[in-house]
């Protein structure tokens, strides 16, 4: 925290080039948020481009008080859900989706245990990526940047139950998908 | 707890609830099996995510970034006059300051009273309007040369790293 205020005054003083510093810390979180939001890596890699541009011109707004990390985050997620409401992309829906199954059925469960660590991540990841934006960036925020709960409510603009509420429905949103995903993965096996 | 509760369960993985409310959480799930298997389900997926990396974007995007950066920088500070008309004001100037300067120093009696001898001078071997203005070609290219290249240095944004 104290390095990036330290490359922040630089780049206020004028020292444009310290903010790659701040590029190359946080450009492969702030790339996931968006993808996450987004579904698309073209777009992601152009709205978080967008965010750090943003960042950059808004620096000096910037106050001491709260994480650089928080403050930014906030700007990527906007700015991913901005593209995002923009391109008009059709999220799959869990609703039309078509959930019958059921993690303690013990085919899917023994699926889910038996699989290695690299298959289980495709599978979350691709479990992660059907839920919906806000669901995909609180899941995110929450895991892969390791925020608490009351940095989701700053960086979403929600408050802090439902940011709660909101993390607790996006687990069993994320479980009902790894049903989905793994019983497609076991009717291909069988 | 005594019904089951699956928020709870995610409470507890978390690390959210009190003694008292892990010490009715443990004791449920000695008599809730479904529960148990619910929260080792659930514990097991939250391990997962946590295991999982970020993504990574192209090679380019944190140059391209650096590049937006400086092209946002340099039209921020945008000078009132560009380089082009920087470079013409400053040639000019030079250029009409040098040749105050030959005057000034080849061409008295420019300054000289009316009717008095010219002594001869240097400027006597440049008296010939052909020889001046080849002359005042050479020198205006040279200072317009030497004027662009320090206005390059002084004008054009740095390079990113």
């Amino acid at each position: 925290m104290a390095d990036d205020f330290r490359y922040i005054d630089q780049v206020l003083s004028g020292k444009h080039q310290a903010f790659r510093y701040l590029v190359d810390k946080y450009q492969d979180y702030a790339f996931t948020l968006a993808f996450r939001v987004l579904k698309n890596r073209e777009d992601a890699e152009e709205a978080a481009q967008d965010a750090f541009v943003k960042a950059f011109r808004e620096l000096a707004r910037f106050q001491k008080t709260a994480k650089f990390s928080t403050w930014f985050y906030k700007i990527v997620y906007h700015t991913a859900i901005d593209y995002s409401r923009k391109k008009k992309r059709q999220i799959v829906s869990l609703d039309n989706e078509d959930y019958h199954f059921d993690f303690e059925d013990s085919i899917y469960r023994t699926q889910w245990q038996k699989t290695c660590d690299e298959d289980r991540k495709k599978f979350i990841s691709k479990a992660i990526n059907r839920l919906n934006e806000n669901d995909a960036a609180v899941i995110t925020l929450f895991y892969l940047h390791e925020n608490s709960i009351e940095e989701i409510s700053e960086i979403t603009n929600l408050s802090a139950s439902n940011v709660k509420v909101k993390l607790f429905r996006s687990r069993i949103k994320l479980k009902k998908h790894l049903e989905s995903i793994l019983h497609k993965e076991t009717k291909e096996l069988l | 707890m005594k019904k089951c509760n699956e928020q709870k369960i995610w409470d507890y993985i978390d690390g959210e609830l009190n003694p008292e409310e892990i010490k009715a959480i443990r004791e449920h799930f000695k008599n809730c099996p479904k529960c148990l298997e619910e929260f080792e389900i659930n514990l097991s997926l939250h391990l997962e995510i946590k295991k999982m990396d970020c993504m990574k974007p192209s090679i380019r995007f944190g140059k391209n970034i650096m590049e937006a950066i400086e092209l946002d920088v340099s039209k921020q500070f945008k000078p009132l006059l560009n380089v082009f008309w920087k470079r013409i004001c400053i040639g000019g100037f030079g250029t009409v300051a040098f040749y105050a300067i030959i005057i000034a120093i080849f061409y008295p009696h420019v300054f000289a009273e009316p009717n008095t001898p010219k002594v001869f001078s240097l400027w006597s071997l440049f008296n010939h309007p052909a020889t001046t203005t080849v002359l005042g070609v050479f020198v205006t290219a040279w200072i317009l040369y030497f004027a662009d290249h320090w206005m390059q240095k002084r004008f054009k944004p740095e390079p990113a790293r």
